[in-house]
């Protein structure tokens, strides 16, 4: 019994393992500039884009317009386009984006380490760069506190590593490849989409499940934010992220170790300036 | 040491807190500031003492910075990040409060020049107002324990914020005559004790700046672990070379303090 729940969660962690890695082809879709990724989370799924801004800095706004240009995002604004109504299907259509409430669609900034902080200013009023993760939630609870995050995404689960500056030859390549990809890429948000309209439980294929056996549903109010496990340690080059889950980093220790020595110092040199009173 | 080098160290080790809110680099901030204090403080002077009080403040100021927190929704992730925020102010304390200890804050109002004497007198009595401050309340209460006087605990305050105040007044004054006949805000200035740029103080603030420099290029660069998001509370990664600076800031401490 032992040894098959072994096995299971073996299976469990390869399956974990594989969905990221076989959505990397997708996501490589932007191959060079200014990069950031927009997670949506809806509740029931999340969709996790990686986007080309095309300029150095764009604002949260402007990225889901281009998540919508490169990826056919479904999405509207309201209060004179400065706020997120409706995301992939989810949330009120029309200018009332409160329409819902107290469901709303929250706005996250990430952290390169996966981790996600409850913005404090609109979409409209932010800056994404190369390499940020933005996130939204669908959910209630007016503030970081409350409101269910979105699943830990760091930039290189979603975006492929930049490649790396290769002579002439590869850029032309690169640029021919580019060509097909917008239809490759739309396919993924269809299926999301699809399936968050269909919402059927029971017609939702097994595999998926597994993907995604953590998510409460859409409509649960107890989705806590922290709770979900990473997803992220499947993309090796990750660096340090191997060492993060279970105790404090080496560099941590080296830092606790430094301030105890330099303790350990000040208080020597109190003493032998008390001894010979200078 | 010169009381510039001491500026810079402070100005420094204090900009550099102020940039970050990971404890792995805070803490190594806190030590060096402690171990700069206990090999420089001014044993002759009560202002020397001003680090404990200091210290106290930086406690009260990161426990309450903590507590406060606890009024609105908690959860793990919010109480951290304001503790974090506590830490930092606490170590920006502390490092005040080394610098207080340490230099001399007349001898850092002769640095300024003079046609700013003014604004420099304003900025040594507010620079020295807490030293000064502690070292009357000392100055008081040796007085009244001399003569035998025994203030009750709750009435201590007004007994001895009176004379407090009087000597705070008698300070500013003689501190305004002795700036003036040196010559301040007359165009002429006395030098009758240089202060020498030694070895010791251009590299106490050269090793400032270098370790400034390293942490305001991070910020620069955008570095993820100067300010690591608790949500989800998670251990902070930290860089050797900011953990190299942050120690950078101890160095002063090795150095001979000949004045």
């Amino acid at each position: 019994m032992k040894l098959l729940r072994l096995h299971l969660a073996v299976v469990a962690v390869a399956a974990a393992a594989v969905v990221p890695v076989a959505a990397a082809p997708d996501a490589a879709c932007a191959s060079e500039g200014p990069r950031a990724v927009l997670v949506v989370d809806t509740g029931a799924d999340v969709i996790r884009l990686c986007v080309s801004l095309g300029r150095p800095s764009v604002s949260g706004i402007d990225l889901i317009k281009l998540a919508g240009q490169q990826h056919g995002l479904d999405y509207s604004f309201g209060y004179g386009g400065n706020a997120v109504c409706r995301l992939a299907g989810v949330g009120p259509d029309g200018g009332d984006c409160f329409a819902e409430h107290p469901y709303f669609w929250g706005y996250w900034r990430g952290s390169s380490s996966g981790g996600w902080t409850w913005s404090s200013v609109g979409p409209a009023s932010t800056r994404v760069t190369d390499g940020s993760v933005e996130g939204w939630s669908w959910g209630t609870g007016d503030d970081g506190s409350s409101h269910p995050a979105p699943p830990p995404t760091a930039f290189s689960d979603v975006c492929a590593p930049a490649p790396e500056p290769v002579p002439e030859p590869r850029p032309e390549k690169e640029r021919r490849s580019k060509a097909p990809e917008p239809q490759k890429t739309t396919t993924p948000v269809a299926v999301a989409e699809a399936e968050d309209v269909s919402t059927g439980e029971g017609d939702e294929p097994k595999k998926r499940r597994k993907e995604r056996p953590r998510r409460p549903h859409r409509g649960s109010v107890e989705a806590t934010p922290t709770a979900t496990p990473l997803p992220e340690p499947t993309l090796a080059p990750a660096a340090g992220a191997a060492s993060r889950p279970g105790g404090p980093p080496a560099a941590g220790l080296a830092a606790v170790i430094a301030t105890a020595a330099l303790g350990a110092a000040g208080v020597l040199l109190l003493r032998r300036r008390a001894r010979e009173g200078l | 040491m010169h009381p510039g080098a001491w500026l810079t160290w402070a100005l420094c080790g204090g900009t550099a807190a102020t940039l970050t809110t990971n404890p792995f680099y805070l803490l190594p901030l806190g030590a060096s500031a402690w171990v700069v204090y206990a090999a420089h403080h001014r044993r002759d002077h009560p202002a020397g003492l001003s680090f404990r009080v200091f210290f106290l403040f930086a406690l009260a100021a990161l426990a309450v910075r903590t507590l406060l927190v606890l009024l609105g929704p908690v959860d793990a992730g919010t109480v951290l990040n304001s503790f974090l925020e506590g830490l930092r102010l606490a170590v920006m304390l502390v490092i005040f409060g080394a610098f207080n200890a340490v230099a001399d804050p007349y001898g850092v109002l002769r640095l300024a020049p003079r046609r700013f004497y003014e604004a420099a007198l304003a900025a040594a009595l507010a620079l020295s107002l807490a030293p000064r401050t502690i070292a009357a309340v000392t100055r008081v209460r040796d007085a009244q324990r001399a003569r035998g006087i025994e203030v009750a605990r709750y009435r201590m305050l007004p007994a001895l914020a009176v004379p407090v105040l009087e000597n705070g007044m008698e300070d500013a004054l003689t501190l305004a005559e002795s700036m003036d006949a040196r010559g301040h805000g007359r165009g002429r200035r006395s030098r009758y004790r240089p202060l020498p740029w030694t070895r010791a103080s251009v590299l106490c603030a050269v090793v400032s700046l270098v370790a400034l420099t390293a942490f305001a290029s991070a910020a620069v660069a955008g570095d993820p672990t100067l300010v690591p998001s608790m949500f989800p509370p998670s251990w902070p990664e930290a860089r050797s070379p900011l953990l190299a600076a942050a120690s950078l800031l101890a160095l002063p401490a090795l150095l001979r303090a000949s004045s």
